[in-house]
């Protein structure tokens, strides 16, 4: 059986949007996971989530008002055109239909109010990232299984 | 009545981008603009930065091509210190440009173009995407990965999984190759060699058949080229001086040096476009219009300088003649392109100066000017810096590789175009599919990069306007 594998991505030059290699980060000193940070999701990490037994994607969310989410991805089939990125669930698509492995998948959406050109998070962001990270910590160490 | 095209955005380049094709009071096609909508400010964020975080910094514009900024702004760090590198830092820092070259364009070829060559202009877009291929071609698809993660591997090899961080710094580079590194790559070059030798058989059957109407219409038309090239008339990536020349072959200028680029090149600027427009500053705006990327280096080299990359680019020229025109040619110059990139790759590993420790000359600040030159995978990256005592940036220019494609993209987008409207568009006439799926695959030619400009925008639905003289939507399409 796989390991667990953290994908954190984002630009750090934008702001908020950083968040996801910001706990990515994080990940990395508090868990023996394999983890990933990178500017965006692309096919050659396809492999990695076929390996893996369970994955979970942390990206910015633009979502106002909205708190920190872990949420199940489940693929529908549907593949939106894309550019040189891709989503989560493209991503899954890609690894099931070239390696036929498809790994547990969550996203931890961190609700994101300012990704102008910039360094640093909002103060918005920065009331957020406890929770966030508490549900970085009970994704890498569960208990009882995620059922949201 | 004038009437307006507007396909918004593109789908499957990076960035944020729309075109509009204006007819004129006939109907017929007269121009197309290809529109860059946001604007990024890049160059204005990093005054005030110390010249040494600049790598950092400008490595993080893009997840597409951070190794093409880190490269340029440690050329141009190196020249501030006024220091000359040593010959391993050298080598690995080609190395890693090599690697970064070979898997943006396998990325380019296999997952956002073969699309279009092996299932069909006429095919299904919601199918024709790298899903689609991997039903048609499993094999290849899988290959195509492969070939990607061997150039990102070695960019982790040498510089880190955060190569963000800044790995070729002013002076050098922070660590030497190691021998697992070593042993790594000359373990997955013969796959990389198989695969590309895969692509290669394949694209040209397809140009001998299939695509020979593409070839014609998709960008085919005299322009300049620009690219580096060796103190031989060589391929270059990384050093050398810098040539011109124009659809004849001839050499219109040569042994240009990067410090001079105000005299030789102009940054024209439209109002209805974010996007720089460079050209060719002795014939004027527009026409100096010039092309860089894996084209234009193949145009204006004299030979690549391994042994297998000569013949593939001999059987480039024996097809295209000796110069290229069709911005179709992209494609295949990328797939030479890797082929030089592998054997440059095992030319370098198989170097002792590659495997010195000396890696990194050390100085402070010397200069307060400078400008670095690399050759990106999409063309030749310009990062021009002027510091103050203290080495803090106070003023930055970059010219990035899509500008300098600008007006050719433009006037490829246009070619198309008429080929597939070649009749007066009536008022109530529907856009005709495959009319979108080339403007698109036009673009994609060029494989452009956006996010060094603009705002990387996720997502990007194609959206086609039909607009009147006086900005009345006659029609439009989303997809």
């Amino acid at each position: 059986m796989g390991q667990a594998l953290v994908i954190g991505f984002g630009n750090s030059l934008r702001g908020d949007d950083g968040v996801g290699l910001h706990l990515a980060a994080i990940a990395t000193e508090i868990s023996s996971s394999r983890v990933r940070a990178v500017a965006q999701l692309t096919p050659e990490l396809a492999p990695e989530l076929a390996a893996a037994a369970r994955v979970l994607f942390i990206d910015a969310w633009q979502q106002a008002g909205a708190t920190p989410q872990l949420q199940r991805l489940e693929p529908d089939g549907q593949v939106p055109a894309f550019s040189h990125q891709l989503s989560p669930l493209q991503l899954l698509a890609l690894s099931s239909a070239l390696y036929g492995a498809q790994p547990i998948a969550h996203q931890l959406l961190v609700p994101a109010s300012r990704m102008e050109l910039g360094e640093g998070f909002s103060a918005a962001l920065l009331t957020q990232l406890p929770e966030a990270e508490r549900l970085l910590r009970q994704w890498l160490h569960p208990g009882p299984p995620c059922t949201n | 009545m004038t009437r307006t095209v507007v396909i918004d955005p593109v789908t499957r380049i990076e960035g944020h981008a729309k075109i509009s094709l204006h007819l004129d009071d006939q109907g017929y096609l007269s121009d197309a603009r290809f529109h860059v909508v946001e604007y990024r400010g890049f160059e204005k964020f990093c005054e005030g930065h110390p010249y040494t975080e600049m790598a950092g910094i400008t490595a993080r514009i893009c997840g597409i091509c951070p190794v093409s900024h880190l490269l340029a702004a440690a050329k141009t760090g190196d020249k501030l210190l006024a220091v000359q590198i040593p010959a391993a830092a050298v080598n690995l820092r080609r190395m890693l440009n090599l690697a970064q070259i070979c898997q943006s364009h396998a990325l380019s070829f296999f997952h956002l173009s073969s699309p279009d060559f092996l299932l069909g202009w006429e095919s299904d877009p919601a199918r024709r995407n790298v899903f689609g291929l991997m039903a048609a071609n499993p094999d290849l698809a899988r290959a195509g990965i492969r070939l990607r993660q061997f150039g990102q591997q070695i960019l982790e090899l040498l510089g880190g999984r955060k190569i963000n961080a800044a790995w070729a710094v002013p002076g050098g580079v922070r660590t030497p190759l190691s021998a697992e590194a070593e042993a790594w790559i000359r373990e997955r070059l013969p796959e990389a060699k198989a695969t590309v030798t895969l692509a290669l058989d394949l694209f040209k059957k397809l140009l001998d058949g299939p695509l020979e109407r593409e070839q014609r219409v998709f960008g085919d038309f005299p322009s300049l080229y620009m690219g580096l090239v060796g103190s031989d008339g060589q391929w270059e990536h990384y050093d050398g001086v810098l040539r011109f020349v124009d659809s004849t072959g001839q050499v219109v200028a040569d042994g240009l040096k990067e410090d001079d680029y105000h005299d030789f090149i102009g940054e024209a600027v439209e109002p209805w476009s974010y996007l720089k427009f460079p050209y060719y500053k002795p014939l004027g705006y527009p026409a100096g219009m010039y092309r860089v990327g894996p084209l234009a280096r193949l145009n204006v080299c004299s030979h690549i300088g391994t042994p297998w990359a000569d013949k593939e680019l001999a059987d480039m020229r024996q097809r295209c003649g000796a110069i290229a025109n069709s911005s179709f040619a992209y494609h295949q110059a990328r797939l030479v392109e890797i082929v030089a990139c592998l054997e440059g790759i095992e030319a370098l590993l198989n170097d002792p100066e590659t495997h010195s420790p000396r890696i990194r000359a050390r100085a402070h600040l010397n200069q307060l000017e400078a400008v670095g030159v690399s050759e990106a995978p999409r063309g030749t990256l310009f990062h021009h810096y002027r510091v103050d005592a203290n080495g803090l940036i106070d003023r930055v220019n970059l010219i990035i590789a899509t500008g300098q494609n600008n007006l050719a993209m433009n006037r490829t987008v246009a070619q198309i175009a008429k080929e597939y409207i070649p009749g007066p568009v009536g008022a109530n006439a529907s856009i005709p599919e495959a009319l979108l799926n080339r403007v698109e695959a036009g673009i994609r030619c060029f494989d452009p990069c956006l996010s060094c400009s603009t705002h990387a925008a996720g997502q990007m639905p194609l959206h086609v306007q039909l607009l009147g003289a006086d900005g009345e939507l006659l029609t439009e399409r989303y997809r």
